[in-house]
């Protein structure tokens, strides 16, 4: 209540010293994922972005220079963008308007966080040498206000450059939100299917032959044995009767 | 008449007697592989222990004795054979049929264990065992610290060394759960170290550039084939080559017993 009170304060107060809203120069750019080839572009909690190159260098009539402004990036999930986009105009110091800490640890907070990125000069026109991003999260588990820490896991978020004065701590140029980007929200290790069900030809072609060529053989043997039995006791008849057979022999 | 009989009698003799000595032949060729396999030179073993099931190894075991025994018992075969004295055919006969029964054992335990070797397996069992923290309550847990100390440096040894990262690909640790993942922030370590380039010193060539995911600093290709390769040539080859032994030797054992039927007693 105080804070809303507050916040209705100073805007009327600026409203009422400057004569006018907070002039925003809006640019027609939209923030992207690092348009490189890259595995971690995307993961549970950061995005690697392309940098606001040749953003903000061309802009004349500023509350600050080149030198002096400043690169901030807003980072908004869900309400934060509305949020944001009402607190740039309402709120003059939009660098604490949300601290990182608390600003997404429920749903009525202000959902969005600022972070600093540099000077206009540091993000030139032209073709640079190398892969230039800007990697929201590089920070992990942090707790400063403004402090480029980890995204909620799985959430979807949108980014966009701003332009800060830093007498005023106000926003005096933006560029527009990019498009939703969703993290990737990680699977579970139980749910992976690790048998695949499928047998291949080559161990049914091997089970199914050895398995009756043993058959077979064993069969043989079976008959062999059978037939060894039949032929020996035979055969002992045979000794019994043997002479005349050796008789035949030496004839 | 007599002289034809003796001849065909020889000739026949002769043949198995050859197909004895290619059994040989074969079962020192089978054992010498099955001991290639087992020494396990690319240190594939603890993988496949981890999964629970190590039957490969179990089949190039058992092709490893069988083998021999089938050099040794084709050797006692071709004595047999010479002398043809019905009692050593007979106990040549028994013996082959259960070396036979072995062989068949251990070619259909590979074949079938061969199959098992998809990429979720491993994946599965990388996302549980590494970087796993170790149990508390000694001695009971031994084997599960074993398995997680091994498992883990012998992924680290994989990156490293053949210069891949995960199962299918560094998402792997970025798109799953795992004790790596608890243990660690998707922006400091979105995939383990080993998985960036090193330089020729060992140090990581730019560790920026690896944790974004940029190739070449980062090994994008994944390991399945580093270890699921020598793992199926290895049960491709204890299977198909005992499989083919199998058959050779089928049709030598029903020459002996044919042989045998006509000896007299």
């Amino acid at each position: 209540m105080s804070w809303t009170y507050m916040l209705s304060y100073t805007y009327f107060f600026s409203v009422f010293m400057f004569g006018v809203r907070p002039q925003i120069v809006s640019l027609d750019h939209i923030p992207e994922i690092l348009p490189y080839e890259a595995s971690g572009r995307v993961t549970s909690t950061t995005i690697v972005l392309g940098q606001p190159l040749c953003y903000f260098n061309t802009l004349t009539q500023l509350k600050c220079s080149q030198s002096t402004c400043q690169v901030w990036a807003a980072i908004a999930s869900g309400p934060g963008i509305n949020n944001f986009d009402i607190d740039k105009l309402v709120a003059v110091q939009i660098v604490s308007a949300s601290p990182y800490p608390i600003a997404f640890s429920s749903q009525t907070n202000r959902m969005y966080f600022v972070t600093k990125l540099g000077r206009p000069k540091d993000f030139p026109c032209g073709q640079l040498p190398g892969i230039k991003y800007f990697r929201v999260g590089a920070e992990g588990n942090c707790t400063n206000t403004n402090c480029n820490g980890i995204l909620p896991p799985g959430s979807t978020v949108r980014v966009k450059y701003i332009l800060i004065d830093p007498v005023s701590r106000g926003v005096v140029s933006e560029s527009k939100w990019s498009y939703p980007i969703s993290l990737t929200s990680t699977r579970s290790w139980s749910s992976i299917d690790e048998w695949l069900g499928k047998r291949s030809g080559g161990m049914v072609v091997i089970t199914v032959i050895s398995s009756c060529l043993l058959a077979v053989l064993l069969l043989l043997l079976g008959a062999v044995l059978l037939l060894d039995g039949l032929g020996s006791f035979r055969g002992g008849h045979d000794i019994t009767t043997g002479p005349g057979i050796l008789g035949q022999y030496s004839y | 008449m007599t002289p034809d009989l003796d001849t065909k009698d020889r000739c026949f003799r002769a043949l198995i007697i050859w197909g004895n000595l290619v059994i040989a032949c074969c079962g020192i060729a089978l054992m010498a592989m099955c001991i290639f396999f087992i020494s396990d030179r690319g240190g594939l073993y603890v993988l496949v222990y981890a999964t629970g099931n190590d039957s490969i190894w179990r089949g190039a075991w058992i092709g490893l004795f069988t083998g021999f025994a089938l050099f040794c018992t084709s050797i006692l075969g071709m004595h047999a054979i010479v002398v043809s004295k019905r009692n050593i055919l007979l106990a040549y006969i028994l013996l082959m049929v259960i070396i036979y029964a072995f062989e068949v054992a251990s070619a259909i335990t590979a074949a079938t264990h061969k199959d098992w070797f998809v990429p979720d397996l491993f994946l599965k069992q990388m996302l549980q065992n590494y970087n796993k923290p170790l149990p508390d309550n000694l001695p009971s847990t031994q084997d599960q610290i074993y398995v997680i100390n091994r498992v883990t440096e012998t992924w680290n040894r994989f990156m490293t060394e053949s210069k891949c990262c995960g199962v299918y690909g560094p998402e792997d640790w970025v798109k799953y759960e795992s004790h790596f993942r608890q243990q660690n922030t998707d922006a400091d370590y979105p995939w383990p170290r080993q998985c960036c380039q090193q330089d020729a010193m060992g140090a990581i060539s730019h560790l920026d550039a690896c944790k974004i995911g940029v190739s070449p600093f980062l090994h994008a290709q994944g390991c399945y084939d580093y270890i699921a390769g020598p793992l199926i040539r290895h049960g491709f080859g204890v299977s198909w080559f005992g499989f083919a032994i199998l058959c050779w030797t089928f049709f030598v054992i029903l020459g002996v017993i044919f042989h045998y039927t006509q000896l007299d007693f």
